[in-house]
């Protein structure tokens, strides 16, 4: 059984904690190497993204998925593979929102390591 | 047992409906029974084959989200089987999450069968856990076993369905065995002669404070579930091929040695392929002006009509066309590697690379997308984290090279430097664009940002070998937008060209209107080295980049018989050549991405502040590259 952790206290599993850490150190990272950093599957690391997503603290954003078309000035003309191929799969982004920032902020250093 | 096929929906503890063509049957017991899953499990496969072909679909009261229900039957027991939207977690963000966390909670369904993906276990552990938050009647359906076991991903089916404390049943949608065995143990959970005893995870008392309590409580949950598949999976499951060949493409020594390999490999194949075709057709167009004036002249026509339809329209139109087949090796290649999924990781690479020059990486936005397209790739900006670091995004992207502009770019330096010499100037030149990235991100870093971090995460598409329509069709889409353009822009600024080189008719073209727009242009053209002829060029590329090479067309004439690339290479020194590719590989953004800078910056002082960026940024190439060809002491 699982026991409850206030994560911004003790040393514990923290993957959430440590995603929202490690986007706080900055740069880019893959999913595989991200995952493998937090011990867990990709699979897995996607829905603790999506997650974080829901509640605020990261923003997610499909790329070459055709994500911008609604507003693109040269949607009319465009040509790109992307538009046409919506089944194509997304590639996604993901960065700290400033809720992300700000509960990093208030959380201890620890957190962010 | 069997299943019957189309129902109405039944009712707790009341007989069924079978309705319409299942025809009438005995009264009997009914379960309710919900199938919740993540997206792409196989929970419609298997749903269909439990309830068979026909089903009732309708949509949930109130959502747009449909709602598919079928009966099937398990000895004297009928099972009503709702296939509940694929979710990902039960958290209630999004309609799918709504309607399915409520119908678990409010209509209260005798058993809960979540399907799980044998395949990626700890992914689909996490709605699991959540629904045995709200329900104890559960049954667990692992599905793609048998994908799992090829793939060699161990699963402990027992130990799982212990630390779960409910019902563990691998299915296979095509045994009927399988599906027997798991209606017969839904029949057992729903009737309550089977116990369960489901694993919870316990939260302690909420501490408040600044963390937010859903954060705290998903985090107990992802522990839960990485604790589980440390115990139950015998390896973690990953996608081998993708994971071995980014072994090999990222790697930290020899993946950026591998990018150039493959950017100078598409090169090669794209100027040696199209080589014998683009000369036929640059001769063909040659061949054809020169009748076009006989026959003018043939007709008694006046000679200008002559020389603008040989001049004008086939030394314009004709000698960007005749780089048709070019473009078409060019872009095929290009989806192929858009389609496999390495181009992601070319962005990835590149933005290692810079990284390592000291740019914090927030230009990845638009390395990511502006391959693709720099209009998207301003948008994509948007993700950045603050404000200051998304205007120095956006004032970055236009120098990322898009698929529009290196397939100009690539026509452009065929035309200059016909063979395998201008795959070497073309990735030359993109080497040097990637220095020209750094160096306008760190200039707006310093005198902008000042350190600001710009982290990401990102998800790398697996690897796939591409199908060919899928390739005909994105080569088509780019082919069929060159073509667009050659028939409306390159047409008019061809004719404008024309005649703005005809004004004094019969003059020559130093002193027409063309020449004396040229001349204005010479002194920094002299600067670069470019003669005012090059200088135009550039300067009506602003409006759309293929015209720059429509113009020269124009100016030397290139329909009078001669092909462009000879006339060229026979005007311009191949240091001018570089210096002029270099030059127009930077400067100025294209209109649309100017729209897009202006709706995103708010503002037109910055589109022209990030005009006048990539001028600048142009005019240092330029004068780079010149200086160092002429110490090298090389095409003067």
């Amino acid at each position: 059984m699982c026991k409850w952790r206030d994560v911004s206290r003790d040393g514990g599993f923290r993957m959430l904690e440590r995603i929202l850490g490690r986007l706080a150190r900055g740069g880019l990272v893959d999913y595989q190497t991200l995952a493998g950093e937090l011990g867990v599957s990709p699979g897995l690391l996607e829905v603790a993204l999506r997650e974080l997503e829901k509640f605020g603290y990261v923003a997610g954003i499909p790329m070459m998925a055709g994500g911008f078309c609604q507003s693109c000035p040269a949607v009319r003309g465009c040509r790109q593979a992307c538009r046409l191929e919506p089944a194509a799969k997304p590639v996604s982004m993901w960065a700290l929102t400033e809720k992300g920032r700000r509960h990093l902020s208030q959380a201890e250093p620890s957190s962010r390591a | 047992m069997s299943c019957h096929t189309v129902v109405a929906p039944a009712h707790h503890g009341e007989g069924a409906d079978t309705g319409g063509s299942s025809g009438p049957r005995e009264a009997g017991p009914v379960l309710r029974v919900a199938l919740a899953g993540n997206p792409n499990v196989g929970k419609t496969s298997l749903f269909n084959r439990l309830t068979g072909a026909r089903q009732q679909v309708g949509n949930w009261p109130g959502k747009t989200v449909v709602r598919v229900e079928g009966l099937c039957r398990a000895g004297d027991t009928y099972i009503h089987v709702v296939d509940l939207p694929g979710t990902y977690s039960l958290s209630a963000y999004t309609m799918e999450e709504e309607v399915a966390r409520d119908y678990i909670v409010s209509s209260e369904p005798d058993v809960v069968v979540a399907v799980v993906d044998a395949t990626n276990l700890e992914r689909n552990l996490y709605l699991v856990l959540q629904v045995l938050e709200l329900t104890p009647r559960v049954v667990v359906a692992l599905t793609m076993m048998d994908v799992a076991r090829s793939e060699k991903l161990g699963v402990d089916v027992d130990l799982l369905e212990t630390l779960l404390g409910v019902p563990v049943v691998s299915v296979y949608p095509r045994d009927s065995h399988s599906l027997d065995y798991l209606k017969s143990v839904i029949v057992d959970v729903g009737t309550g002669e089977k116990a369960t005893h489901p694993f919870r995870v316990q939260y302690g008392p909420y501490a408040g404070g600044p963390v937010d309590r859903e954060l705290l409580e998903a985090e107990a949950r992802y522990e839960a579930v990485a604790a589980i598949a440390r115990q139950v999976l015998h390896e973690r499951p990953h996608h081998r091929l993708t994971q071995a060949l980014d072994d090999i493409v990222l790697h930290r020594v020899f993946g950026l040695p591998i990018l150039a390999v493959l950017a100078a490999g598409l090169f090669f194949v794209t100027f040696n392929l199209s080589a014998p075709a683009v000369d036929l057709l640059n001769r063909w167009f040659g061949f054809l002006g020169a009748r076009l004036q006989a026959w003018v002249h043939w007709l008694g026509l006046p000679a200008w009509v002559g020389g603008f339809l040989a001049n004008g329209m086939l030394g314009g139109v004709g000698s960007v066309l005749a780089f048709f087949p070019l473009m078409t090796v060019f872009f095929f290649l290009y989806a192929f590697l858009q389609d496999s999924g390495y181009l992601a990781r070319a962005a990835f690479l590149t933005d290692r690379l810079l990284r390592a020059m000291g740019l914090g990486g927030r230009v990845f936005f638009s390395l990511l997308t502006g391959y693709g397209c720099n209009v998207p790739g301003v948008f994509a900006t948007r993700i950045a984290g603050s404000e200051r670091e998304r205007e120095a995004a956006i004032l970055v992207s236009p120098f990322v090279p898009c698929a529009a502009r290196l397939g100009v770019m690539t026509f452009f330096t065929a035309a200059f430097f016909p063979g395998t010499r201008g795959a070497v100037v073309l990735l030359g030149l993109l080497a040097l664009d990637i220095l020209v990235i750094a160096a306008a991100g760190v200039l707006l870093e310093r005198v902008w940002l000042r350190g600001e971090p710009a982290p990401f995460v990102l998800e790398l598409p697996p690897y796939r070998w591409p199908g060919l329509q899928s390739l005909l069709t994105a080569t088509w889409t780019q082919l069929s937008a060159f073509l667009e353009k050659a028939g409306t822009v390159i047409v008019m600024a061809s004719a404008a060209i024309w005649l703005f080189t005809n004004i004094p008719y019969g003059a020559p073209v130093e002193h027409t209107v063309a020449g004396a727009v040229g001349r204005l242009l010479a002194p920094a053209g002299a600067v670069l080295g470019l003669n005012w002829q090059l200088m135009l060029a550039l300067l009506v590329g602003v409006v759309a980049k293929e015209t720059a090479l429509s113009t020269l067309g124009v100016i030397f004439h290139a329909g009078s018989g001669a092909p462009l690339a000879g006339v060229l290479t026979q005007a311009i020194s191949p240091l001018q050549a570089v210096t002029f590719l270099a030059v127009y590989m930077v400067y100025s953004p294209c209109v649309p991405t100017m729209t897009a800078m202006r709706r995103e910056l708010g503002s037109w002082r910055w589109v022209v502040g990030g005009v006048a960026l990539t001028l600048g940024m142009a005019f240092v190439t330029g004068l780079f590259v010149q200086v160092a060809g002429r110490l090298a002491g090389w095409g003067l």
